[in-house]
């Protein structure tokens, strides 16, 4: 224990340092810095080299510059965050920042560097999570904990935001600038405010100015252009969805007889009609069209299985942003904590809670898929069917499919493989299953999973 | 970012200048600046960047290969030299590739590798001011006496930093700025120097305690050890060379004597010399001087000279510094690991200090022993010639060579059991014994240290001299000259030969190893400076092959090459071509806003009605030329690029 406690204090504090550094030492201080490293190292020897010479320079430069660097700065600026509501991973997330110059000088060549919340992890995750890549490691690396603290402060950070130089600022004028940054992992980015930091005279080290400013912006996870699953309980004959259906019931309510239409199922052709005046006539029910649909989602996954996880993510949002919230009621079924239920759809909260819920989700290693068996069976009377997302294939699995089944719920059944090899093995260990299962592998799912 | 244009082609012609190299400088400057006019970019993966990192590993591994073989102790300085030619394969393909940036996995082999396990992004970097760096870190092998390195330093510094500094303040500000920056560091770079000095004196003089070849202090007994090696440290051709014939090659000269030690105290000058040529002018030249040459190995990057008598000067010594103090004790620092030096000397006249008070005194404690033996000898009332006779014929009559160490004995010191008991000592014994007894005569004499040359090999050719020969003497100041004066038994030298005996084998080894140091250092250095450049040409034809028979290089037409403008699509369509204007002027259109939402919003600040209009019209014609009808559009297109060009004048002419 006592040494992942150093470990975390050297880290916390290193991390501290290098953005206190990256906040005051411009590009060019930092290259002037290691010129003076260098040539001191080297050029001790004064009868062999010059070196000396450039150290000397360098450190005069880095002194100087140093002392430019301590006059004040004060800033009279007004700045608006206008960001946007979502951003989602791996694609450009566009805002603009309004300033106004509220002082009486123009304010030239200040760095603007967005602020987000701290992304250190604390002791306890640190020990408890494991980065993606842990178990191919090696020992060294898995002791010293490094690779497993970098991904914890960048998935906290989310995005690498850039510093954002800002142009002249004439005094009273507002200027309106864009900024963008590439969200890497989903959930909220917290910002905390802003730097301004302003470089001396010969650019080498910068003073700072902070405004406190608090915004959030929800990153949602990657999302595909698929269709929904044909379930075979689906609404078919009210193409106006719920707002033009003319009456309620159930779906084993009959209703009436009348002509048959291409497409018709042909177990519901009334046989004895047909038999006495040679006519194709077919009994039609009550339309269904109060469709509640399940979307169970797999987040059972260790975290070697990350990318697995991530992708499920994905193709779980995906259905989500594609499905009519007016005409249908979904429910997200996953396990995190405890194990959850989510309803969206006709009355309840739109598919963007659903969307948040989802941008949040952890995988929970430490338990199976099985812990969703009490929710199943408590929901499967209300449900009409179910999307089944599942980040791999094994007996528990199956046996999930086959507590759906036995519900008679029709059920679209998805098994994710990371290679081509597992992906064949998947393939041939889903032949007992009640259900056909689509397996998919990660990196092709909107090829494996669009209906042509 | 990237270096100012010319920027790298004159820092490289200044590395070539410097080192010596200016037709390989030329070259490399041509072909990196001609990537700025190149029209042609390579379509460069991680791979092909990878390889040319490896180029550059390759060459650096051969480089200190080739500087380990011939000069091992020079080997970071021959590196030093070479680094700009070393690490252009990574900033020539940088330049020349249509990324224009290095990924920073290419430099380590181990992330090369993981790439699978990365969960960061690629980070990607410009090398071009690393590689400035570099250039004139390099430079810095010249070694250029006076301030001009450091001149040229200041204005490649103010050339690179022109493009960082801060808008803020004026441009005097920053003139000045730098100005109290290269004068700082003037004076800072001399404190250096002169700190660097010193510290390096004392650090020698400190080393002076512990280390042998700058050793200016003895102890009795110490050569005692030293003989019993037969190891070869010198190897001299005298061209006065007659068989049977004796030289005392001195190496030290001390002249304060106590318990059982020598000291010195004389402080060393530096040498005026050619460190390219290896000349060093020891002492004024003289006429008919005497030549002899000698080989031997620097220990730790440094050694004591062992010299014939008044040197005049020593030429083909490759040393890197040479420095020699008031009693003609000469070292010297750095160079290969073999030296050769060809001595000028006097044989006979020497140009040591004229004595001072110190050659005239005899410890108190030795006094008495020394004040008996003046007078058992009569030394009181002779003539200073006599003097030597005497004491000269007194070592030689009633005293023995003894390698033995026999201490002090009954007596109070050792000297005073070897003058009075014993009478049989080694050489520092008789030395010292010499030296002591001359003073008490009035004669001003100094304890010398060195090697006596006697033993010709015919395997070499030569005369060699061992570590058994080590060997201690007098100096005397007679007749307004400083000579040696050696009152050691001849006999010594049958006694060493008796009780240390040598190894025909070993001295083999050691001559098939000294001559291997020649060809390594004369022969070797030569063949790898003139043709070392062109081994490498056969490496770069071989990998220019092996990426072109793989089809990885591709040669594509470059469009976004730095520093110039988009034309191509300004040129095409139509309102895109006044755009660039507009932003200029008005400010620049936000993501979300349309052409029309931003002329609108341009309207509003500038209050011209008729310009605004004409704007909004030429953005109508746009529209229709670009989604109208297509027998219109030739027609279209032509009033609207007349339109256009009189509004970009317009705007142009705006403040």
């Amino acid at each position: 224990m006592m040494m992942p406690r150093f470990l975390y204090r050297s880290y916390w504090l290193l991390h501290r340092v290098s953005f206190r550094v990256k906040r005051h030492v411009t590009p060019a201080g930092a290259m002037m810095t290691a010129v003076f490293c260098i040539t001191a190292l080297f050029g001790l020897n004064m009868y062999k080299t010059t070196l000396y010479q450039v150290m000397a320079l360098s450190l005069s430069l880095l002194l100087v510059s140093a002392v430019l660097s301590l006059m004040p700065f004060r800033p009279r600026l007004r700045l608006r965050h206008i960001l946007p509501v979502y951003g989602t991973v791996g694609e450009k997330s566009v805002y603009s920042i309004e300033i106004t110059n509220l002082g009486q000088k123009p304010e030239r060549g200040i760095i603007l560097y967005e602020d987000p919340a701290d992304p250190r992890p604390d002791l306890n995750t640190l020990l408890t999570r494991k980065e993606p890549y842990e178990h191919l490691r090696n020992a060294w690396d898995r002791k010293t904990l490094y690779y497993r603290w970098a991904w914890l402060v960048l998935k906290s950070g989310k995005a690498r935001l850039r510093p954002i130089i800002l142009p002249d600022l004439p005094p009273g004028e507002t200027l309106s600038i864009a900024a963008d940054f590439t969200p890497n992992y989903r959930g909220y980015l917290h910002f905390t405010g802003v730097t301004l930091a302003r470089p001396d005279i010969l650019g080498l080290f910068m003073r700072n100015f902070r405004i406190q400013k608090t915004e959030k912006l929800l990153v949602l996870p990657r999302r595909y252009a698929l269709d929904p699953p044909e379930l075979t309980s689906s609404r078919q004959y009210h193409p106006g969805g719920v707002n033009l259906a003319s009456s309620i019931g159930n779906s084993d309510e009959f209703m009436s007889l009348r002509y048959y239409r291409p497409g018709d199922p042909l177990h519901h052709i009334h046989w004895r009609t047909f038999a006495r005046t040679g006519e194709l006539v077919i009994k039609e029910f009550e339309d269904e069209f109060f469709v509640r649909y399940a979307l169970v989602l797999d987040t059972f996954v260790p975290p070697e299985r990350e990318r697995v996880f991530e992708e499920a993510v994905s193709i779980a949002a995906s259905y989500i942003a594609s499905m009519d919230p007016h005409d249908a009621i979904l429910d997200l079924v996953l396990g995190s904590h405890a194990m959850d239920a989510f309803s969206s759809g006709r009355g309840l909260g739109g598919s963007e809670k659903m969307l948040e819920i989802l941008s949040c989700v952890e995988s929970c290693p430490d338990k199976t898929v099985l812990e969703l068996k009490p929710v199943l069976e408590s929901g499967l009377k209300k449900i009409s069917g179910a999307i089944i997302i599942f980040s791999g294939w094994s007996r528990d699995h199956e046996e999930i499919c086959r507590i759906i089944h036995e519900a008679l719920v029709p059920a679209f059944v998805i098994a994710l493989a990371e290679d081509a090899r597992q992906k064949e093995t998947i393939v041939r260990e889903t032949g007992g299953s009640p259900y056909p299962v689509r397996v998919v592998q990660i990196g092709a799912v909107p090829e494996e999973l669009s209906i042509p | 970012m990237k270096t100012p244009r010319f920027f790298l082609g004159v820092i490289l012609l200044f590395w070539g200048w410097q080192v010596g190299l200016l037709w390989l400088g030329l070259g490399l400057a041509v072909v990196l600046e001609s990537a700025r006019w190149a029209k042609t970019r390579f379509e460069l993966q991680a791979s092909d960047f990878n390889k040319f990192v490896d180029i550059s590993t390759v060459l650096l591994a051969f480089t200190i290969l080739a500087a380990l073989t011939t000069d091992a102790k020079k080997a970071n300085l021959i590196l030093l030299r070479w680094l700009p030619l070393i690490f252009f394969p990574i900033i020539g393909v940088q330049e020349f590739s249509a990324k224009g940036r290095m990924d920073v996995k290419s430099f380590f082999f181990a992330t090369r590798k993981k790439t699978e396990m990365r969960f960061y992004e690629t980070k990607e970097i410009d090398v071009s001011y690393i590689y400035a760096f570099v250039c004139l870190m390099s430079s810095a092998y010249a070694n250029a006496k006076g301030s001009f390195y450091y001149f040229c330093v200041v204005l490649f510094f103010v050339w690179g930093l022109w493009q960082f500094r801060s808008r803020r303040g004026p441009l005097a500000a920053w003139i000045t700025c730098i100005l109290i920056v290269a004068l700082t560091g003037y004076h800072g770079q001399n404190l250096a120097r002169q700190a660097g000095r010193t510290l390096s004196r004392w650090i020698m003089s400190h080393y002076a305690y512990t280390m042998d070849p700058f050793k200016t202090y003895t102890a009795l007994g110490e050569i005692g050890d030293l003989k019993f090696s037969d190891r070869i440290v010198l190897r001299a051709s005298f061209e006065d060379y007659a068989p049977g014939k004796t030289y005392l090659l001195h190496s030290a000269t001390y002249n304060r004597f106590a318990s059982s030690n020598w000291f010195a105290k004389y402080g060393f000058e530096r040498v005026e010399g050619k460190k390219d040529g290896g000349f060093w002018q020891v002492n004024p030249p003289r006429e008919n001087p005497l030549k002899m040459t000698q080989y031997f190995r620097l220990q730790k990057g440094r050694a004591v000279l062992s010299l014939p008598p008044g040197v005049i000067d020593i030429s083909e010594m490759k040393a890197g510094d040479c420095e020699k103090n008031a009693v003609q004790v000469v070292r010297i620092e750095d160079g290969p690991s073999l030296i050769k030096a060809v001595v000028s000397y006097t044989g006979a006249s020497t140009y040591d200090a004229l004595p001072g008070t110190d050659d005239y005194s005899v410890p108190v404690k030795e006094k008495p022993v020394f004040e008996a033996a003046a007078k058992n000898l009569g030394l009181e009332d002779k003539s200073e010639e006599e003097i030597l006779k005497t004491v000269h014929g007194f070592f030689l009559t009633q005293f023995a060579y003894s390698l033995e160490l026999k201490g002090k004995g009954k007596a109070g010191t050792p000297l005073e059991n070897f003058l009075f008991h014993t009478k049989a000592g080694h050489c520092e014994f008789f030395a010292t014994a010499t030296v002591l007894l001359l003073r008490q005569a009035g004669i001003p004499a100094r304890y010398a240290t060195g090697f006596i040359a006697h033993e010709y090999s015919r395997l070499e050719g030569g005369l060699i001299v061992r570590l058994r020969d080590a060997h201690a003497w007098a100096k005397v100041f007679v007749n307004g000259q400083w000579r040696n004066f050696d009152t050691t038994p001849p006999s010594f030298l049958n006694i060493d030969e008796e009780q240390i005996p040598t190894s025909f084998l070993e001295d083999l080894f050691s001559f098939f190893g000294f001559k291997l140091s020649r060809l390594r250092h004369e022969t070797g250095a030569k063949l790898v400076e003139t043709y070392g450049l062109w081994l490498m040409l056969p490496l770069g034809l071989m990998l220019l092959l092996r990426l072109r028979r793989s089809g990885q290089i591709k040669r594509i037409k470059d469009r976004d090459r730095p520093g110039r403008k988009k034309k191509g699509r300004a040129r095409a369509t139509g309102f895109y071509r006044i755009e660039e204007i507009l932003s200029e002027k008005g400010g620049p259109r936000r993501p979300h806003e349309t052409y029309a939402s931003w002329l609108k919003r341009i309207s509003r600040q500038w209050d011209n009605p008729a310009l605004m209009e004409q704007l909004f019209q030429a953005l109508d014609q746009h529209n229709q030329w670009r989604f109208g009808r297509p027998e219109q559009r030739e027609d279209l297109k032509r009033k609207l690029e007349e339109n256009l060009m009189a509004l970009s004048e317009k705007l142009l002419a705006r403040p």
